[in-house]
């Protein structure tokens, strides 16, 4: 049976603050928690990878806390979690439930304030900014809510910007995003400017721009967000897509239940702790 | 780290953001900077031109004109007198005074001690409080004042260390030469003090200026009539000098004003008078120069016995014409008249005194001969033949603009009032057309007549050199207060002159270019923080695609060096676009003017405020890429250093 024993001494009280003193309100939460830990452990679980896949990213006892004015938030709390190659997760919760600090972090744009990363093979916590900035690099293609294609460049030069910053010969990065922009079906709009497309083309330019580098994880923060329905699924489609034939890992931070069903895995979030 | 051309093509996009504001910054920076190189090509210009009518006037030499620094407040009495200096005036006088009397009395003269005039007067206009003793001032109509004052100087030239042989001990420390004699009085007195002659006549007009015009332009366009005849070495002449042939010159030679040439002969050869617009003042000149050169004028030196005689004539007449109807007027008893013949004797024309009174006359006369004051009446025929003309420079106003600022550039070192003798060639004439036995000025101080003293002009190999006896062993004529032993400054419009215009430059560059430099800047930074901090979502989104610290740096610099590009093109553009507008207003003007000043009617050199040559120019373009890389240092490293979290996380 649950009970306020498993509750550790002298958290009893802050427990039961978060359901203004209705002990009642908190018991039931807690047996929710119990039955879903139970079914966790029996089923698939979102906490770890799938056993069969080599894992790529891992997270361990991973808690984010910044200061937003004089208060402390506690963006992600004791976050254990591992991703597969090839894997399409989705990480869904409320606003302000911490899943782009989630995605940020796995990312390495941030740093967790406790707890272990690593992203592909390289532990990141310690990494210097230079490192992180190749890691980025190599192994991550980011997409963004708003896209952020370079409102004065062409689609064309827009897809060669990660490509920039890396040694690559001009040559093979001119053929790679033909390639890419043929992928996303984009071939006839590599001279047009992103003011000149629809919000579906620039998102799947930036979906194409994402990989130029060749990234193993690709990380979308709500790529779908600003996009009618149609378009929405067009981009998962084209998500899928890719996974199935780069065996890209694909992380999506989503609100929309219709899109993380679509994926392998769905990882909830909730006050910045997976429920 | 990113290759250059990827950097140019996303700091090319950049420039594309913010673009009003960006655009506004570049054209203030680059009008900032475009006044800069506007002052800088038209200095050049001026500098340039400058050199080449210094040139082309044989005048390419650093001279200056040193003068002894006599300190005349302790050699002379003015102002409130010290009791020292009343004491030192009083016991002078009491000495004067029995000298005289001694003489009279060893001559076997009667003397009257009514006739002596006390040096000091009472001053009741000092204050109270001083001692009565002490409120007093000097009296210049006693003759125990010149009297003293001569002494002093006397004394004070015995010890003095500022003569000539001191200034050329000095002056041969820096290598000077020449040494050449400049404004020397003559000791002739100016129109009207000579009787000018015309068509036969000898002018006794009185001695009204001929304008009223307060300002120097009254005097300067007339300047024979005002100017004293100086004598100064014919080497510092050359740029008026017309001729240098000294065999066949029939009367003293002198360079005169051409605007008194042309007074004095206009109508004579159809010479009209100075015409206002300077395009046509150098035909005015060539014309004067081509036809006036060679032509004598004749005047009449009359010594101060026939001056005062002459002033009774018109005392008389006046007080005649006067009384014309007065029954009670007395007629003078001895009435001269004017001479008959130009420059002819002043003959009695009415003797109406007695026997007693012409007794009495005599024996004044006798006693004024055995006291050596007597001086008889002496004129003589003075022939002066044009052998250079130089442009007497009217009032000139600073604020008119820059044709008449740089005219005052050029001409102001001239002492334009005067009328040159060239003194080679006046020592070459035959004695009876000098006038070195005229009678010495008895108000002539002893520093006038004593060559010692006298104004020279030192010649330098380098500009360096002149330079630096100018600031080690002079000060400037304008200092009040100087410790040194000699004034001195820059003479003619010479080379030393450019350096002039060099030191002008650096006193205004001093204050314009830190000015604008600060000022761009300024706005460089703010414009370049503005554009930075606006652009800080976009370079969270270059770190999340993988781009390193430096990767980002580069693409700013590239950026701040595209902006300065800009700054650069647009200043030059402007800059020249301003100077070559300066030249196209005032380049003709100036070219007339200066050739005007120079005396070069042929042939003159053009004068033009453009001139790229300057290596300043450079030194602009260099200073606009550094002050746009400094003023970018700050918000580029803020923006560098920020994490990417930060921007990313304000989504």
């Amino acid at each position: 049976m649950v009970g306020m024993k498993d509750i550790p001494d002298g958290k009893i009280e802050e427990f039961l603050s978060l359901f203004d003193g209705d002990a009642s309100a908190a018991h039931a939460a807690l047996v929710r928690y119990k039955q879903r830990r139970q079914e966790l452990a029996s089923t698939s679980s979102p906490l770890r990878a799938h056993p069969t896949g080599e894992e790529i990213v891992s997270l361990q006892g991973v808690s984010k806390r910044y200061k937003l004015g004089k208060q402390t938030v506690n963006a992600l709390r004791d976050i254990t979690l591992s991703i597969n190659k090839g894997e399409f997760v989705a990480i869904t919760g409320a606003s302000g439930s911490g899943k782009s600090t989630l995605l940020q972090i796995i990312g390495c744009l941030d740093k967790p304030t406790s707890g272990k990363v690593r992203v592909g093979s390289k532990e990141t916590t310690n990494l210097s900014d230079r490192a992180l900035s190749e890691l980025r690099q190599s192994t991550v293609g980011f997409i963004f809510q708003s896209f952020y294609l370079q409102p004065f460049l062409r689609l064309g030069d827009n897809l060669t910007v990660p490509a920039m910053f890396t040694n690559k010969n001009k040559k093979d990065i001119d053929s790679k995003v033909q390639r890419l922009l043929q992928q996303v079906g984009l071939s006839e709009r590599a001279r047009h400017f992103p003011k000149e497309l629809s919000g579906g083309q620039i998102q799947r330019a930036a979906i194409a721009r994402a990989l130029i580098n060749d990234p193993r994880i690709i990380l979308a923060d709500e790529p779908t967000g600003n996009l009618d329905s149609a378009n929405g699924q067009s981009i998962i489609d084209l998500f899928k897509r890719i996974r199935n034939e780069l065996g890209t890992t694909i992380v999506v931070v989503t609100h929309d239940l219709a899109i993380a069903r679509q994926a392998d895995r769905v990882i909830e979030l909730k006050d910045g702790a997976i429920v | 780290m990113i290759r250059p051309s990827y950097a140019v093509q996303l700091a090319r996009t950049k420039l594309r953001s913010k673009r009003g504001v960006l655009i506004t910054s570049i054209i203030v920076a680059s009008l900032l900077f475009a006044a800069l190189i506007a002052t800088v090509i038209v200095f050049a210009g001026a500098e340039k031109s400058a050199q080449e009518f210094i040139k082309k006037a044989g005048s390419d030499r650093y001279l200056v004109k040193a003068t002894p620094n006599i300190p005349y407040d302790k050699l002379t009495f003015s102002g409130t007198l010290s009791l020292e200096d009343i004491r030192t005036i009083k016991a002078f006088e009491a000495q004067y005074y029995q000298a005289l009397r001694d003489k009279y009395k060893a001559l076997g003269l009667e003397y009257n001690e009514k006739s002596e005039v006390s040096a000091l007067q009472p001053a009741s206009w000092l204050p109270e409080s001083l001692p009565d003793e002490q409120r007093v001032m000097v009296n210049r109509t006693s003759p125990v004042i010149p009297a003293i004052e001569n002494h002093k100087f006397e004394e004070y030239a015995r010890t003095a260390t500022n003569k000539l042989g001191d200034l050329k001990e000095t002056g041969n420390k820096y290598g000077a030469s020449g040494y050449y004699l400049v404004d020397k009085s003559s000791l002739l007195p100016p129109i009207p003090g000579l009787r000018l002659i015309q068509n036969g006549k000898e002018d006794f007009g009185d001695s009204d200026l001929k304008s009223t015009d307060p300002t120097p332009y009254g005097y300067y366009t007339n300047a024979i009539h005002n100017g004293t005849y100086n004598f100064t070495d014919q080497k510092l002449l050359g740029r008026y000098l017309l001729t240098t042939d000294d065999k066949d010159l029939k009367g003293i030679p002198v360079v005169v004003s051409a605007q008194e040439a042309a007074s004095l002969f206009g109508k004579k050869v159809d010479i009209g008078k100075e015409p206002e617009a300077t395009s046509e003042k150098r035909t005015w000149l060539k014309n004067i120069q081509t036809k006036l050169n060679g032509q004598t004028y004749q005047v009449c030196y009359r010594n101060s016995a026939e001056q005062a005689l002459l002033q009774k004539i018109q005392r008389d007449y006046a007080g005649m014409r006067n009384n014309e109807n007065n029954g009670n007027y007395q007629k003078p008893n001895l009435i001269y008249d004017y001479p008959v013949r130009a420059c002819g004797d002043i003959a009695v024309k009415d003797d109406s005194r007695t026997v007693v009174e012409k007794q009495a006359d005599r024996e004044a006369e006798e006693i004024q001969k055995k006291l050596g004051t007597y001086v008889a009446p002496q004129h003589r025929l003075l022939t002066f033949q044009i052998v250079g003309i130089k442009y007497a420079q009217p009032y000139t106003n600073y604020s008119k603009g820059i044709n008449e600022y740089i005219k005052s550039l050029l001409s102001s070192q001239d002492d334009l009032s005067s009328l040159d003798i060239p003194i080679q060639m006046y020592d070459s004439l035959p004695d009876t057309l000098k006038f070195d036995d005229i009678e010495q000025n008895s108000t002539t101080l002893p520093r006038q007549r004593d060559d010692n003293f006298a104004s020279r002009v030192l010649e330098f190999a380098t500009v360096d050199d002149a330079r630096a006896f100018l600031d080690n062993e002079t000060c400037p004529s304008s200092e009040t207060h100087c410790n040194k032993k000699f004034l001195a400054d820059p003479y003619g419009s010479n080379y030393l002159i450019l350096d002039e215009i060099g030191k002008l430059f650096n006193r205004i560059a001093s204050i314009i270019f830190p000015a604008a430099l600060s000022l761009a800047a300024i706005i460089i930074w703010f414009t370049v923080s503005r554009i930075m901090a606006e652009n800080r979502k976009e370079t969270a989104i270059y770190r999340a695609m993988g781009a390193k610290r430096r990767d980002v740096t580069c693409i700013y610099i590239v950026y701040i060096l595209l902006i300065a590009l800009r700054i650069v093109l647009i200043s030059l553009v402007l800059g020249i676009a301003a100077a070559f507008a300066i030249d196209y207003l005032y380049g003709k003007t100036l070219a007339d003017t200066t050739a005007v000043l120079f005396g070069i009617v042929d042939d003159a050199p053009a004068f033009s405020l453009f001139n790229l040559g300057s290596p300043l120019l450079l030194v602009i373009i260099g200073l606009i890429f550094l002050i746009s890389t400094i003023a970018s240092i700050q918000p580029l490293i803020r923006n560098v250093l920020r994490p990417p979290i930060h921007d990313i996380r304000d989504e």
